[in-house]
């Protein structure tokens, strides 16, 4: 890899940041307030992209700001991990802008500048997050998410709402202060925490005099990553955190937040200790463990749950779990898998969150207890809603299948239980998708029953109370055109993910980071 | 060196002039009262300035304009300056706070000006009697400071203040006293010779150590010794508490350095191995429970107290390490929390001239009625957290990297875990003001000037403009604080 000096990666973070002064600015024209992110979103996008062509050849396209504290750079840089995050969060977050119109004013939400502001605040420190060379910049950015998305988590100003943001917030930064903790000790015994592909030099060497401090500045740094990558048993602020706007609870699930805690855990394992030198410290097997053990945990307490949003929270924390996995296993198939599956997740997730979003705005339907029949008022919803939840089951042809075949092809090389758990949690994910799935389109509120596989008595009761949709909606009205024409774009995503992976060149960007980590060329 | 003495004897001498200015004026305006303390903290924040820059080219300089038997010996760096400028920089944006809000009168602004002439004094002092002189100057105007509150009971506080004050520097002076009976001279860099060739772990060397931390580590408010600047942020006016917080602990700790590391000298510590991990300890112990106790605060000056507390002994933790790294990490740190602290007194002040809120549940809604003042109230609360990238950030991380690197993992340990239970006091707050309904009362924008804005918002630059250029200030410090611990 060789560097290049630019302004590309500075100008992709700082986009979103001069949006939200806009935003604030335009706060009395509401065509500023909600066409600004847009914008931005686009722009942040074309300069993402446009960097993409060189870090193919191996150029990593470098910001350098000077020296931010003692021996570490102000830097931002478009490496192909960094670029891979970026493009998906940059990606998305002009779909989420597009969307957020449309349910903003659909759900009549107040303080809408406040909201929005955050909201570019909250994409732009991902962004940051992303390009951010070394670890202290990244705890940067990492932190300023934070701050942008406690207002959202709180937005609704409930009591519930405050408290519940007061936990996510203490939640966050106890795992960003474990980041910092852990960034201290690699410091002081490696002199440098810039991130080097394979791993930094120094810190292999001081792993094999200091083994002790260096598995604690490891588990210090994996812990505070996985606060936000809600691997259990850190996850809990996740679930709470869906009193959020929908909105919010996609970006926070499936663009920046969450996303941010499992790149933090691929940065550090790829690119601060090494593949090496976490298989020497014995890290890497326990995380491969716990990350295994949420995936199944995770989607066992989705189906349990009867709200929509928290069903897709737990298979949020599930599916985080995928990319720590193909993380943790440590060859570079199953790293790839778990990179692509950044990608995957987050367009299908992202997807299923503005379903059930445009449901809240157009209908009352919130539980899955009250889905039956929704199908038939909001056909195109519920469709992209179905596609979206066998893409995450790993259907193939379709975006989740793309990232779980690599995970697969990797894993069955390390071990058959990696196998053996996709088929579990593959069959848990139809079990708690299907029944959203089969009562929108195949039941009417009349005729609905539980179906329940945890909880309640087996083939269930009709005792509940019968709801209808009233209205014909033709083709195409069932909502608003924000809100279907982000859903269109998300959809034309996840079949193309799946179709061709190397579309947007996710795939290849992954590649090439397994490549440069593992220093083999694979794929 | 030519310009170094009139500067310094300019900086000291100046606010006092200044204040007998105030003095002579009489009772005729109370404006002419703050324009001439606006014009002396301006000509003397000038004077402090090309100080530095000359302090800064020039190193660390001794300077003697009177010879024993009287003595006075300054000894200045770029360090002491900063500390002075600290005093004088928020002073100034005190300044655009009381030009409407007051305290108005003459007594508020001879001592407010004196404040200046003792906390340069102190730092500058390079002679440890006329250290306990300028403290004397310091506590008397500090004590008419807080007199100057209209609030019931502020003068039995006022007085309780100069007891426990006067109780520290007898504690002092009692140090002193022995340490000029062992040295034959109270002068910094000479009796630094004798003592080292009486040997440090002579027990009355150790004695008059002990009596000396007593005695400043009261004024630095360190746990236990603390209880005063509870009580003084209470019923002081909030301009007053801003000095209280920011200013005085910080010329309290700069004197205890001063004495450690010119007087005793590192090698007091490497003798004395009990002495300075029980003061690490109790640094630490500060840090810890002036967090614990700021979560029990309802009031928003309580809360302000106690992370000040708290905020001393990371800052004093950051001192013992006595590495380079470390110490220019406190130093930092100790800047940076004279201005949040002090900016974060003056938006309580504002808040409570417009809203008439003191209290948590007061604080509901204030987002919607003054954005900016929240915005500000937010941006001072990520600092005080210590979030990156602002100041409270740097420190902590240089703090943090210098105390691991030398072994002292519990206070790398501590100084991260602060971060966490500092949310714990700010968020609260945050959550209120912006998530809250609206219910108190309103006396409108009008009561709000342009510059007590403008004041608060510079704050909220600086602590983020400090912690980014912690690089350039590095250099600037470096070899003030290589002779430090040399």
């Amino acid at each position: 890899m060789t560097e290049v000096h630019s302004l590309r990666p500075l100008a992709a973070v700082l986009v979103a940041f001069v949006a939200m002064c806009v935003v604030v600015a335009g706060r009395r024209w509401p065509a500023v307030r909600d066409g600004t992110p847009i914008v931005a979103g686009a722009l942040t996008f074309l300069l993402v992209c446009s960097m993409v062509p060189d870090a193919h050849g191996g150029q990593v396209h470098t910001t350098n700001l000077g020296t931010l504290v003692a021996g570490v750079d102000l830097e931002f840089q478009a490496d192909p991990l960094g670029m891979l995050f970026a493009l998906v969060a940059s990606g998305l977050w002009v779909v989420t802008a597009i969307y957020s119109v449309g349910y903003a004013r659909g759900t009549g939400l107040d303080h809408r500048t406040r909201y929005t502001a955050a909201l570019c605040l909250s994409i732009g420190s991902g962004i940051g997050v992303a390009f951010a060379s070394n670890l202290l910049v990244l705890v940067v950015f990492y932190e300023l998410t934070t701050v942008g998305t406690y207002p959202l988590v709180a937005h609704k100003g409930s009591e519930r709402a405050r408290r519940v943001a007061y936990e996510y917030a203490i939640y966050v930064i106890i795992g960003g202060t474990l980041v910092v903790g852990g960034a201290v000790i690699t410091y002081v015994f490696a002199g440098t925490i810039a991130f080097e592909p394979g791993g930094i030099d120094a810190l292999a060497t001081a792993a094999t005099e200091y083994p002790e401090w260096t598995t604690v500045a490891a588990l210090s740094l994996l812990a505070g990553f996985a606060v936000k990558g809600a691997v259990m048993p850190l996850h809990a602020w996740l679930p709470k955190a869906m009193v959020a706007p929908t909105t919010v609870s996609g970006v926070l699930h499936a663009v920046v937040v969450v996303k941010s805690g499992v790149f933090g855990i691929a940065r550090t394992v790829l690119e601060v200790f090494g593949p090496e030198t976490t298989a020497e410290l014995g890290i890497a097997l326990p995380l491969a463990v716990v990350a295994g053990a949420t995936i199944l945990l995770a989607s066992v307490l989705a189906l349990e749950q009867d709200d929509l949003k928290r069903r897709l929270a737990y298979s949020t924390v599930a599916n985080l779990s995928y990319v720590v996995l193909g993380v943790a296993l440590l060859v570079p198939a199953a790293v790839v898998g778990g990179l692509v599956h950044i990608a995957a997740h987050a367009v299908a997730k992202l997807a299923l969150f503005f379903c059930v979003g445009a449901l809240a705005v157009e209908t009352d339907v919130k539980r899955v207890s009250d889905v039956a029949g929704v199908g038939h008022r909001m056909p195109l919803t519920m469709g992209v809603f179905a596609l979206s939840a066998c893409s995450l089951a790993g259907i193939p042809l379709l975006a989740g299948f793309a990232s779980k075949w690599y995970l697969l092809l990797g894993g069955a090389d390390v071990s058959a239980v990696v196998p053996a758990l996709f088929v579990v949690s593959g069959a848990l994910n139809v079990a708690y998708f299907w029944p959203i799935v089969y009562g929108a389109f195949f039941e009417s509120p009349a005729t609905a029953d539980p179906k329940p596989l945890v909880t309640g008595p087996l083939g269930g009761s009709s005792d509940e109370p019968a709801r209808a949709f009233a209205g014909w909606h033709p083709i195409g009205t069932e909502t608003r055109p924000t809100i279907l024409v982000s859903l269109a774009v998300l959809v034309v995503l996840v079949i193309a993910l799946g179709v061709r992976p190397d579309v947007l060149a996710v795939f290849d960007l992954a590649a090439q980071t397994a490549e440069n980590a593992f220093g083999v060329s694979h794929a | 060196m030519s310009l170094v003495g009139p500067l310094t004897a300019g900086v000291v001498v100046l606010p006092a002039v200044g204040a007998l200015a105030v003095f002579l004026t009489g009772d005729r305006s109370e404006r002419r009262y703050w324009r001439i303390t606006t014009l002396t903290l301006s000509l003397t924040t000038l004077l402090a300035i090309a100080l530095a820059v000359l302090l800064d080219l020039g190193g660390p300089t001794v300077y003697r304009p009177l010879e024993a038997p009287i003595g006075i010996t300054f000894s200045l760096d770029v360090l002491s300056v900063t500390v002075g400028l600290l005093d004088v920089v928020l002073k100034l944006g005190i300044l655009c706070y009381t030009r409407t809000a007051g305290p108005h009168d003459g007594a508020f602004h001879v001592s407010f000006l004196l404040f200046t002439t003792g906390v340069f004094g102190v730092v500058f002092s390079g002679d440890l009697v006329l250290t306990g002189g300028f403290l004397l100057v310091l506590i008397v105007a500090t004590t008419r400071l807080i007199a100057c509150s209209d609030k019931p009971g502020s003068r039995d506080t006022a007085r309780g203040y100069r007891r426990t004050a006067s109780l520290g520097v007898t504690a002092y002076v009692v140090g002193v006293v022995l340490a000029a009976w062992l040295g034959g001279t109270t002068d910094h860099e000479r009796l630094a010779a004798e003592l080292a060739t009486t040997g440090y772990a002579e027990p009355a060397t150790i004695v008059a150590f002990v009596f000396m931390t007593i005695g400043l580590g009261l004024l630095a408010a360190l746990i236990p010794l603390h209880g005063w600047l509870i009580e003084a942020h209470a019923k002081a006016d909030d301009p007053v508490s801003a000095l209280v917080s920011g200013v005085l602990p910080a010329a309290a700790v700069y004197a205890l350095v001063r004495v450690l590391y010119d007087v005793f000298t590192v090698e007091f510590l490497a003798a004395n191995p009990t002495i300075a991990s029980g003061m690490i300890n109790g640094a630490l112990v500060s840090l810890l429970l002036g967090s614990l106790l700021a979560f029990g605060q309802r009031n928003i000056k309580g809360v302000l107290a106690y992370s000040t507390v708290s905020q001393f002994g990371l800052v004093f933790a950051g001192l013992l390490v006595a590495n380079e790294t470390a110490i220019f990490g406190s130093v930092i740190q100790l800047f940076g929390h004279g201005i949040v602290k002090g900016a974060f007194c003056i938006v309580a002040g504002i808040i409570a001239i417009r809203f008439d809120a003191r209290t948590i549940d007061e604080y509901d809604g204030l987002a919607d009625r003054a954005p900016v003042v929240s915005v500000v109230f937010a941006g001072l609360g990520i600092a005080l957290i210590g979030l990156p990238p602002t100041v409270g950030f740097v420190g902590k991380w240089y703090i943090a990297v210098g105390a691991f690197a030398d072994g002292f993992w519990l206070v790398a340990l501590f100084v991260i875990v602060s971060t966490v239970l500092t949310i714990g006091y700010v968020v609260p707050f945050l959550s209120r003001i912006y998530f809250g309904s609206f219910e108190g009362t309103d006396h409108g924008r009008a009561v709000v000037t342009t510059l007590m804005i403008a004041a608060i918002v510079i704050a909220v630059v600086l602590s983020v403009a400090v912690g980014l250029a912690s690089v350039f200030l590095e250099s600037l410090f470096r070899e003030a604080i290589e002779q430090l611990v040399s």
